[in-house]
């Protein structure tokens, strides 16, 4: 276990090591600037130079790329270049806050309540309650979430003034954009709680803890809801990575000052060191949720052991 | 009868299904008595399964209990709630199934998973429980019993799950042990050592066994009676001896004449030729008619009664109807009897 997690790490600092240095050619080799090409022109070309020169643009690509990994190893991801003088470092921390927050209230909600739904859905199969869930998850999947953000904003925020129609201000801020990110998690968790309880329900040892006189309550709890909920783990991994690194479009609606629209405004500056920041720590986050669900699997699944054969 | 645990009258069993009802078992009667091994045997479809779990009252939810009665210690079992059918589950009757690499649950210990019946039926818990299932593991022969507490079923092997299931079925000293075809997924060498296993445990607790299986050999080596099912009917009920020498109904005959043997050269399998008939349609008459060499026009039409041939020996055959005496004796005699 210990060995095979050792391993893991090496190939997860490998993998990161290869997506920046592909992210830094591909981005060097975008149009345009990280400075406003209007003023820029205004400027003598010694002014031009020093500004260059003072974010070391003015040396070869491969220098530029070299200097950059060297000062990453240092944990340094260099200074903004569009929010000016500001640590590229700070930014990050500064904006995953409100994302992960939201991510995580969207999380939590969606897996309770999609867990809920799959569960009675797979019990009471072809029941009212599950034509309801399965109802309720179709709608989950194919309503984008920005209608439905449009929807609470309105409704919620707007007409009934129970919460802040959008802006960061305080923690009611993060309930509808929460709660419009859970309906897609809702949707997928249930649908994937039910197929597996369903499969799972039909196995003989739910039988046999029948057979053994276990009531209703415990065969669900002990024997089926756990070992339904062993595939669950794999597809939360990439939601749990999708949500908590912001949603650009969720955050845009409801004006979150997340890490999804520092991204997405990043790009659009062409503010290197920040584009490059926020893949590395999108990048980081993604492969070290990959490994613990690999872990959190063999914990789960006692016949999976990581890394070794039987026993 | 005050001899008797259980006694099943009469149990008609019906599957609902897209496209009609399957009558699964239609009007199964027999008795169990204390300590005694009652095998079931049937090919497959016979009902003999449906049977075993109506007892249990573990059917699937669209297969309904239609008519009849499950008495065990007087009490009627079919009628029973299902809160009451939890309290007897595991405690007083308890089952072995088929398949010892499904029926454990993959991702609990076995020593957990006997502990569960214990917890549940007799209070016990932490260490206690934990002792206790170390016991029953050692009572049916797993070696370093305190260890294997431990693993899980995939850590075992066929033969040591099968034993594992065996001891949670014993947990609580049932009174009836139904063991659903407990060798059919086992090596040979395997099967025997099972059979002998749950022999040992008989004889060492006195609880009585229900076999149900579709091999002769199991019966011969393990039962003291034997009940012959056939499309969801009993159609023939006697001692193991009786059934082996002085079989009396066709189907019978057909089922010890297909056991391969030894000491024969044929490279060829007798088989009885045709297929059992559709439970969706049960025939008016005697459901083997349609397969059976010696059928008569009664047979199509009319379901024979039981013939008693002494007091543990009964078929369900027209020909051993006192009226058709001399039919009887002449297919006995020549296998060829056309009316």
């Amino acid at each position: 276990m210990k060995r095979y997690i050792a391993k893991r790490i090496v190939y997860l600092v490998l993998t990161l090591f290869i997506i920046t240095t592909a992210t830094f050619f591909l981005m060097k080799n975008l149009p345009g600037t990280p400075f406003d090409e209007e003023k820029l022109a205004l400027l003598t070309q010694d002014q031009r130079d020093q500004i260059y020169a003072s974010y070391g643009l003015d040396k070869p690509v491969i220098v530029q790329y070299v200097n950059y990994i060297g000062n990453i190893v240092q944990g340094d991801l260099g200074t903004s270049i569009y929010y000016t003088g500001q640590d590229v470092k700070d930014i990050i921390v500064d904006r995953i806050y409100p994302s992960a927050l939201v991510g995580l209230q969207a999380i939590l909600l969606g897996t309770v309540i999609g867990l809920i739904l799959g569960v009675l859905a797979a019990y009471r199969h072809n029941s009212g309650w599950d034509y309801a869930a399965m109802i309720v998850s179709v709608l989950g999947v194919s309503i984008p979430n920005f209608v439905l953000a449009a929807l609470l904003q309105y409704y919620i925020g707007l007409k009934w003034g129970i919460l802040p129609v959008a802006f960061w201000e305080s923690y009611d801020s993060s309930v509808l954009p929460s709660v419009a990110l859970s309906f897609g998690v809702i949707a997928i968790i249930a649908r994937f709680v039910r197929t597996e309880m369903l499969e799972v329900l039909q196995q003989d040892y739910i039988v046999t803890a029948k057979a053994k006189g276990l009531g209703q309550m415990a065969i669900l709890s002990r024997h089926a809801v756990r070992n339904s909920l062993i595939p669950v783990i794999t597809i939360l991994g990439p939601i749990v990575v999708n949500l908590l690194t912001g949603s650009l479009v969720i955050e845009n609606i409801f004006g979150i000052p997340g890490i999804g629209s520092l991204f997405v405004d990043s790009i659009k500056t062409n503010d290197y060191a920040t584009i490059m920041g926020v893949t590395i720590f999108y990048s980081a986050f993604y492969v070290v949720v990959m490994l613990l669900v690999d872990i959190l699997y063999s914990l789960v699944d006692p016949r999976i052991r990581l890394g070794s054969g039987r026993e | 009868m005050s001899q008797s645990l259980l006694e099943v009258r009469d149990l008609a069993v019906a599957f609902r299904t897209y496209i009609g009802e399957v009558q699964a078992v239609r009007g199964v009667s027999f008795d169990l008595n204390k300590g005694e091994t009652l095998a079931i045997v049937g090919e497959s479809g016979s009902g003999k399964s449906v049977t075993s779990k109506s007892i249990m009252r573990l059917l699937a939810k669209n297969a309904k209990i239609r008519s009849g009665e499950i008495r065990f210690e007087g009490e009627n079992l079919a009628a029973a709630s299902e809160r009451r059918m939890q309290s007897i589950r595991g405690s007083e009757i308890s089952m072995i199934f088929q398949d010892p690499m499904t029926s454990l649950n993959p991702t609990m210990t076995v020593g957990k998973q006997i502990i569960e019946v214990l917890k549940k039926h007799r209070k016990l818990g932490g260490a206690e429980a934990l002792a206790k299932a170390a016991e029953l593991l050692g009572l049916v022969g797993i070696p370093s019993p305190e260890k294997r507490v431990k693993q899980y079923p995939h850590q075992l092997s066929g033969g040591m799950r099968q034993r594992v299931v065996i001891a949670m079925a014993l947990a609580c000293s049932p009174k009836i042990l139904i063991a659903d075809e407990p060798t059919t997924a086992l090596d040979v060498t395997i099967q025997a050592q099972i059979l002998d296993l749950m022999k040992r445990i008989q004889e060492e607790t006195g609880t009585s066994i229900i076999l149900i299986t579709h091999d002769l050999g199991v019966v011969a080596e393990s039962a003291a009676r034997v009940a012959v099912m056939y499309a969801g009917i009993i159609v023939e009920t006697g001692t193991v001896d009786e059934l082996f020498y002085e079989a009396k109904h066709p189907y019978t005959w057909g089922l010890l004449a297909s056991m391969p043997k030894l000491h024969e050269k044929t490279s060829e399998l007798t088989a009885i030729p045709g297929t059992p008939p559709d439970l969706m349609f049960p025939p008016v008459g005697c459901p083997f008619a349609a397969r059976c060499p010696h059928a008569m026009e009664v047979c199509v039409a009319k379901m024979p009664d039981y013939t008693a041939h002494s007091d543990t020996h009964s078929a369900a055959c027209w020909l051993q109807d006192p009226r058709a005496q001399k039919a009887a004796a002449a297919t006995g005699a020549s296998l060829g009897g056309e009316r």
